[in-house]
């Protein structure tokens, strides 16, 4: 049986790569060869390209793993020839034709509605003051803040761009709940990865669980690349 | 073993002292630091073993004088003893919760929904607790259970399968221990896997029960202990996610997050959290990296050592970390907070520690702990206090400690740093012949030739009785099984065959453990080993019993008994010879194969009699009869039992006296029985009540329950419909003291389905 050594780290909206790094440090110190996609979050197309462009350079199969919004990008490039299992981190998972926007068109009942602050000139933000207790309440008011202040704009197009051939149905997935999510509701997460077939786990941990609980994400990475 | 006059007690002890002292409560508190609260639940013996380091620091406050304090001491570790014997020994009983349990609640929430959401199909309200050593998945499971402990009525029960162990507990092991738990009797515990497997799982769907299984090892292991649907519950936890386990919720348990830890460590610290103040606490509790082992061992060692303030631990840890940041995180920190209390341990309490890495077993006693540190018992018991104390050990039940998987794996480190190879093989030496000639020694108590130890090698820890050999056998099994396992490897054949021996007597005290067919082959190889065909001939037939009794697998018995046969045959071994025709005998009548099997006993009852072995020879004969009743043949089988009762009855037969009272009842209730199916019913009724009385005096339940049962029949067939009536109820009594609920429940049926009224008192 050959292991998967190579990672693929896709990160979410209104953040960059740099979350990843208590999971990067974690599978490093293992032997795998992490990569981080820095993907610009404008639009899906872009995202993607940016994915594809760090799998063509791999040099055998990979754990694809997204974060949030980054589930959208793996499912539309988790096709890649190099992609052998997908990990979900409290991430969308869309099915053929949908798009982050269609799947938190309609929240259910008494969910919390993620602070997001009307476009502008097509870009979505954060309401910084909400932030930490919406996105991230697992980590140190500080690092929160910071978090605030250096989020990234995320696209509309992106937000709109629907998944032509989801991966998911095509390769194996693991699906980490966080049970704390104010962004993405756990009972959707529950959902998504039900209709994914993917192996659960869940964690006690907000939306940012990639950054509060790092080695739960790499444990389940790890298994993923068994 | 409870002595007639009970010594004072600790709490008396401790009233008169501070009496003497002329201090009240509140001053002794002042001088000793412990709480006022503290000192009166002792007092009023609420609190009977506190633990070494509180009853140190009262003995200081008090001045104690040597001897004087010498005893009070002794009498606090005597009460935490005895506290550990009077915790629930029930099988599988859930341990206590931690008094100081912090934080957690969004987990507790998640298994609370765990238990009591619908079993929709795929969740078959099983949970998983998954995340690495040190973060406290067992004390957070515990807690967990106690607090749904009024969801599960018919009982919440745990059990560690030492996932981590190089011997885990087997799922079939696993499974007759919960058996036994749910109330299933030993005997009626099947003997495969997935028989006992089905009836587990026919009992959980039935019942609301929690189980938590502790530490898992793999998906095989779990497989056979997960419900099927139903009432029943399942809390797992393991250090792996088990990915071939289906149906199963996963929760991947995190660090505490620090506000939580600083809670823990300030709560562990107790008064002196004030001093050291919250920034320091909150340092070292992130230098714990939220890890409730590292958060206890840092606190316990700041209690321990009051002379070190935490903001000054907390550097010298920064700086280890520093030094060794090339580790692993979560591992540097915890090695490094055990690095702290280990250094300030003296350097003979740092050997003991260390060398107890050795100790093959889960846990062990002092006396173990004193050989491995090559100290005094009374030195071991310091040395264990201590460590206890600085939560590098872990007190268990009646005297017995252990160690948390990865404080082992540090002591093994630092075992492995500093002793050298020669000094650690002596080592490992020392303790396998030690626990082989324990378990040797204490094996020959119930060998007819030996009994009580003429002179015992002076090393050894005392065996007074039957009783203290036995349980020494029992609680150390995987201590002596793991030397004896050694032992083999090694090639010190004539210690392991000598061992596997001394078990012949004992294997039948306890016959269902899973241990036999393993000590047996052993010694078989161990007597092949030294070409000694006779020997190995006698572990031939104690593995064809094995098989044959506890296992029930006639057709296995058969090629073992063959296989004596030819061994003993070259040995000129007579009586293994006819040993192994008696278990031959046995495992054919199992098969049915009838006549082969009265051929096998009649050869083996020649052969005894040609000996002059006329215990053995008598065995045989009654074996003759069962199976001549079993093959119809009523007439032979009465005139045979009616013979070995002449002989019984007989005293200058030959037969030991205990040997033939013992068989005597058994033998009547045949003869009755055989009476009874030839038409004889009056004879046979007073045989078999003459036959109930004796095995009444002689406490023989077993064979009584099944005689009572006949008599009740023969009674109802005699129209004496009331007597029937009581036997049968009283045969419902006796089986149910046995644990055989069917039988006693079928009993109980056919008592009530009499006509008539019970006679009048």
């Amino acid at each position: 049986m050959t292991t998967i050594e190579n990672v693929v780290l896709v990160h979410g909206a209104f953040v960059d790569g740099s979350g990843w790094q208590g999971v990067y440090d974690e599978l490093a110190r293992d032997g795998f060869r992490v990569r981080v996609v820095q993907n610009p979050t404008v639009s899906l197309a872009g995202d993607v390209a940016a994915t594809r462009h760090v799998l063509d350079a791999l040099d055998g199969p990979a754990v694809l793993v997204g974060h949030s919004y980054g589930g959208a990008v793996i499912s539309e490039a988790g096709t890649h020839a190099n992609v052998a299992a997908l990990v979900y981190v409290a991430a969308f998972a869309p099915d053929k034709g949908e798009s982050v926007g269609t799947l938190i068109a309609d929240p259910p009942p008494g969910a919390p509605v993620p602070p997001i602050l009307p476009p502008r000139d097509g870009f979505l933000h954060l309401d910084r003051d909400r932030f930490h207790g919406a996105f991230a309440a697992d980590l140190p008011a500080q690092l929160a803040a910071f978090m605030a202040d250096a989020q990234v704009p995320w696209g509309v197009d992106a937000l709109a761009g629907a998944v032509t051939e989801p991966a998911w149905r095509h390769r194996p997935s693991w699906y980490l709940v966080a049970t704390e999510d104010r962004m993405i509701p756990p009972p959707a997460q529950r959902a998504m990865a039900e209709r994914a077939g993917s192996f659960v786990v869940e964690a006690i941990g907000s939306h940012a669980v990639h950054v509060s609980q790092p080695a739960a994400v790499a444990e389940l990475i790890r298994q993923a690349a068994a | 073993m409870v002595p007639i006059t009970d010594p004072l007690s600790f709490a008396e002890v401790l009233r008169r002292h501070r009496h003497a002292a002329r201090l009240t409560l509140e001053q002794l508190a002042e001088a000793s630091g412990v709480s006022a609260r503290s000192l009166s639940n002792m007092e009023r013996g609420r609190s009977r073993g506190p633990q070494q380091r509180t009853v140190t620091a009262i003995a200081d406050a008090l001045a104690l004088d040597e001897i004087v304090r010498k005893q009070f001491v002794g009498l606090a570790r005597d009460g935490r003893l005895r506290d550990h014997w009077t915790r629930p020994t029930g099988l599988c009983a859930l341990p206590r919760s931690v008094g100081d349990f912090t934080g957690r609640s969004a987990e507790l929430a998640w298994t609370n929904d765990l238990v009591h959401a619908g079993a929709s199909p795929g969740a078959a309200g099983v949970g998983l607790i998954t995340g690495p050593a040190g973060l406290g998945k067992t004390t957070f499971a515990v807690r967990a259970a106690h607090t749904l402990r009024p969801d599960f009525p018919d009982g919440v029960f745990f059990l560690d399968l030492f996932g981590m162990s190089s011997q885990p507990v087997g799922g079939g092991e696993a499974l007759a221990l919960l058996l036994r738990a749910l109330g299933v009797a030993d005997h009626e515990i099947p003997n495969d896997v997935p028989d006992r497997a089905s009836l587990y799982r026919s009992l959980l769907e039935g019942k609301r029960v929690l189980v938590v299984l502790d530490n898992a090892a793999s998906e095989e292991q779990i497989r056979p202990l997960l419900p099927s649907g139903g009432h029943g519950r399942v809390l797992i936890t393991s250090r792996r996610l088990l990915a071939g386990l289906e149906g199963v919720r996963r929760l991947s348990l995190g660090p505490l997050p620090v506000a939580e830890a600083t809670e823990l460590l300030t709560g562990i610290v107790g008064d002196r959290s004030e001093s050291d103040g919250e920034p320091a606490l909150t340092q070292l509790a992130q230098l714990c990296g939220g890890l409730p082992l590292a958060l206890r061992i840092i606190g316990n060692r700041l209690v321990s050592r009051p002379g070190w303030s935490a903001a000054e631990l907390a550097a010298r840890l920064a700086n280890e970390e520093r030094r060794l940041e090339q580790l692993s995180a979560g591992d540097l920190k915890i090695a490094n907070a055990f690095g702290m209390s280990y250094e300030q341990l003296a350097a003979s309490a740092r050997q003991v520690f260390r060398r107890l890495a050795l100790v093959p077993g889960r846990d062990f006693d002092a006396a173990l702990a004193a050989v491995a540190g090559g100290i005094s018992a009374e030195d071991a018991w310091d040395a264990l206090d201590e460590l206890v104390d600085l939560g590098l050990l872990q007190d268990g039940a009646s005297g017995r400690y252990r160690f948390h998987d990865l404080v082992r794996l540090f002591a093994r480190d630092r075992l492995q740093a500093e002793d050298t190879a020669a000094e650690r093989d002596a080592l490992i030496e020392t303790v396998t012949s030690w626990l082989l000639r324990m378990a040797t020694t204490a094996g020959r108590w119930f060998e007819p030739a030996y009994g009580r130890p003429d002179r015992p090698d002076a090393d050894l820890a005392d065996l007074s009785s039957p009783e203290q050999a036995d349980r020494w056998l029992r609680v150390n099994v995987d201590n002596w099984l793991g030397a004896l396992r050694h032992a083999a490897s090694g090639g010190l054949h004539s210690a392991v065959l000598d061992c596997a021996e001394s078990m012949y007597w004992f294997s039948d005290r306890w016959m269902h453990a899973p241990y036999w067919q393993e000590v047996f082959t052993l010694g078989a190889e161990a007597a092949a080993a030294l070409g000694d065909p006779a020997r190995q001939a006698t572990q031939m037939n104690l593995l064809a019993w094995v098989h044959l009794v506890p296992r029930d697998d006639p057709e296995t018995t058969l090629r073992y008994t063959a296989r004596a046969i030819d061994l003993a045959t070259r040995s000129g071994a007579t009586t293994q010879i006819a040993s192994a025709h008696h278990h031959a005998g046995g495992a054919l009548r199992r098969l049915r194969r009838l006549d082969e099997a009265i051929a096998a006993e009649t050869q083996a009852a020649q052969i005894h009699k040609a000996n002059g072995d006329m215990d053995r020879y008598c065995h045989s004969l009654a074996s003759l009869g069962t199976c001549l009743l079993d093959a119809g043949d009523h007439t032979k089988a009465l005139e045979q039992y009616l013979d070995v009762l002449t002989l019984l009855n007989d005293d200058r037969s030959g037969i030991t006296p205990s040997v033939a009272a013992f068989n005597r009842p058994i033998v009547l209730a045949r003869v009755g029985e055989c009476l009874g199916l030839l038409g004889h019913r009056a004879e046979a009724i007073t045989k078999l009540t003459e036959a109930i009385g004796l095995m009444e005096q002689a406490k023989l339940p077993v064979p009584q329950a099944r005689s009572l049962k006949t008599l009740a029949a023969l009674l109802a067939d005699e129209g004496r419909t009331g007597e029937s009536r009581d036997a049968y109820a009283r045969a419902a009594e006796v089986y149910e003291a046995i644990g055989d609920a069917e039988a006693s429940s079928r009993c109980r049926e056919l008592a009530a389905a009499s006509s008539q009224p019970p006679r009048a008192g």
